[in-house]
């Protein structure tokens, strides 16, 4: 019987929700999205993320389950995220050393994943630093951009020099790339 | 043909009075049991079954206006927005409260942007010429909708009859479901899916992408099941058996019965999502999630969600269940109501009451 991989989304919007799951859905049998509230935001994900690594992570060790923690960089960026990520993790009984080794993914996409969608849909004038959610909105009425076309590129082959410009211009995705990656391989040799 | 449903009007029907609704994309019915939910997708299966079926009137809607309005005419309205342009579909159904006589259509319209193709008033049809052919006036009867014969492929009235026909309110019964295959192809699941072997054998023929998605898609969900299988019985009676993985031999093979009551339901629900949704359909609902597992909820909402972004169509969902309300509820959730008697939907804004799930403030009432 084919072993079944088991993914659980918490996030903070739908819009990260309409890049991230259909990403996972290609590698996982099952996404789970974690239920979100209202106003929730980004304090809901920090509450959500001790919770869901104590009772789900840590207590089922031997499962072939994973979880990916997705929260915009906002002004914040990338190394503040991960820092006010820590304690939760602290708080559940990790090291952050040992954080690596374990079926937890965290992607912060800087600023937000409008930044990701835009890039991955071709344009590449962009940092990690200005928001372009307008732009994306305004692309996505034109019918020019979408999240679609955003997964469809996630997954297409990338040249040395494109990969190289995404490290340069927006470090979150490629590093969000790497923990989808390292995750999905944890899960799998469970 | 793209079409979408953008307001649906009941008047003197059940609970519904002069009831009005417009639904989106993919949107969830929430509200108290008897809160007029069920009714408002009783109103579109009546429909369906009048202009697409040909049942008669009195079949329909006996004992269906509003027992406390004295109005004897019951009124609704649909109207569709679809390539053509707007549809708008009027239809009135005259009930003698004092004689005992059978209700019949006093008045029933079909216009496009305004422009009339269809009336029929007064036990006389108009049908507008379309193409160049001149307008027609003929006598017919007032027991049915001479919609009934119109060709789905014939123009605009056409146009709009084919979207009724991929109306579908679906409600999976497990206990009521056929064995075998034996009704000829029927295109459509029934309300209830006791067509589901029958269901199973069109998709076979007639939409083999629907079926190899459909087979994929259980074997990510249903443990060990490998694939279905049409074992001809006698004449055109065929049996569905599901395969499922034997590590020691051939498949084991199992029929739809012997499969649990969630199964079938599974069957049913992604077979609908698979085989009914594209991009003039409408498909309602009514509690998908009975006999379903909780972890098989939300994978079944993100299919129907993905598929309706990829193919387009419209979708309402009644339902109870917290795994749906929690998924579905902050994008688009209509709670119905009955403060003086009568049915009133208000769209539901979490916006202000931070702290709660959704499906925790809908339990308290809120």
């Amino acid at each position: 019987m084919a072993r079944k991989l088991d993914c659980l989304l918490l996030c903070e919007d739908k819009e990260q929700e309409s890049l991230i799951r259909p990403i996972l859905k290609r590698q996982f049998s099952r996404v789970h999205v974690e239920p979100r509230k209202p106003q929730g935001g980004i304090a809901f994900v920090f509450q959500q993320y001790a919770r869901l690594v104590k009772g789900i992570i840590r207590r089922y060790p031997q499962e072939a389950r994973g979880l990916v923690v997705v929260v915009d960089g906002d002004t914040a960026g990338y190394p503040q995220r991960l820092e006010e990520l820590d304690p939760c993790l602290l708080d559940a009984g990790y090291e952050r050393r040992d954080i690596k080794k374990e079926r937890i993914a965290v992607c912060v996409p800087c600023r937000n994943v409008e930044t990701w969608e835009i890039w991955l849909c071709g344009r590449r004038d962009l940092n990690e630093s200005d928001d372009y959610k307008p732009d994306f909105k305004a692309e996505k009425r034109r019918g020019a951009m979408s999240s679609e076309m955003a997964l469809q590129a996630w997954f297409a082959q990338v040249s040395e020099a494109d990969a190289s410009a995404e490290r340069a211009h927006l470090p979150s995705l490629s590093n969000g790339r790497a923990e989808l990656a390292r995750l999905y391989s944890l899960a799998r040799d469970r | 043909m793209t079409a979408v449903l953008t307001r649906i009007l009941a008047d003197n029907f059940r609970a519904l009075v002069n009831f009005e609704f417009r639904p989106g994309k993919l949107c969830l019915l929430l509200g108290d049991n008897g809160s007029g939910k069920s009714s408002l997708f009783e109103v579109l299966a009546l429909l369906s079954d009048l202009v697409v079926r040909g049942r008669p009137a009195a079949d329909l809607f006996q004992e269906t206006p509003t027992r406390w309005d004295i109005r004897d005419v019951q009124r609704f309205e649909l109207d569709v927005e679809a390539n053509a342009g707007l549809f708008r579909y009027s239809v009135e159904i005259k009930h003698s409260r004092d004689v005992p006589q059978p209700p019949v259509i006093r008045s029933e319209v079909v216009t496009c942007n305004g422009e009339t193709l269809y009336g029929f008033a007064h036990g006389e049809v108009h049908l507008a010429g379309e193409q160049g052919r001149p307008n027609v006036v003929f006598p017919f009867q007032s027991n049915q909708s001479f919609l009934a014969n119109v060709d789905t492929r014939a123009g605009r009235l056409g146009s709009f009859k084919e979207f009724l026909e991929s109306t579908r309110i679906l409600q999976p019964n497990p206990f009521d479901m056929d064995r075998t295959s034996r009704r000829g192809h029927l295109p459509l699941l029934e309300r209830w899916c006791r067509n589901l072997p029958s269901y199973f054998d069109y998709l076979s023929d007639e939409r083999p992408d629907s079926r190899v998605r459909l087979e994929a898609r259980l074997r990510e969900v249903i443990p060990g099941f490998l694939n279905f299988k049409l074992q001809r019985v006698v004449g055109e009676e065929k049996f569905l058996l599901a395969q499922f993985e034997n590590p020691n031999g051939p498949p084991h093979e199992f029929g739809l019965l012997e499969l649990s009551e969630g199964q079938r339901v599974l069957l049913a629900m992604y077979a609908a999502i698979y085989g009914m949704l594209g991009s003039q359909s409408l498909l309602c609902f009514d509690e998908p999630d009975n006999f379903i597992s909780l972890t098989e909820v939300q994978p079944w909402l993100q299919e129907l969600n993905d598929v309706l972004g990829q193919r387009g169509g419209q979708a309402m969902i009644i339902s109870h269940h917290p795994e749906v309300i929690d998924y579905l509820a902050l994008d688009s959730a209509w709670r119905f109501e009955r403060p003086a008697g009568a049915v009133v939907a208000r769209q539901l804004d979490f916006g202000s009451e931070p702290g709660l799930l959704p499906s925790e403030i809908i339990a308290r009432g809120g």
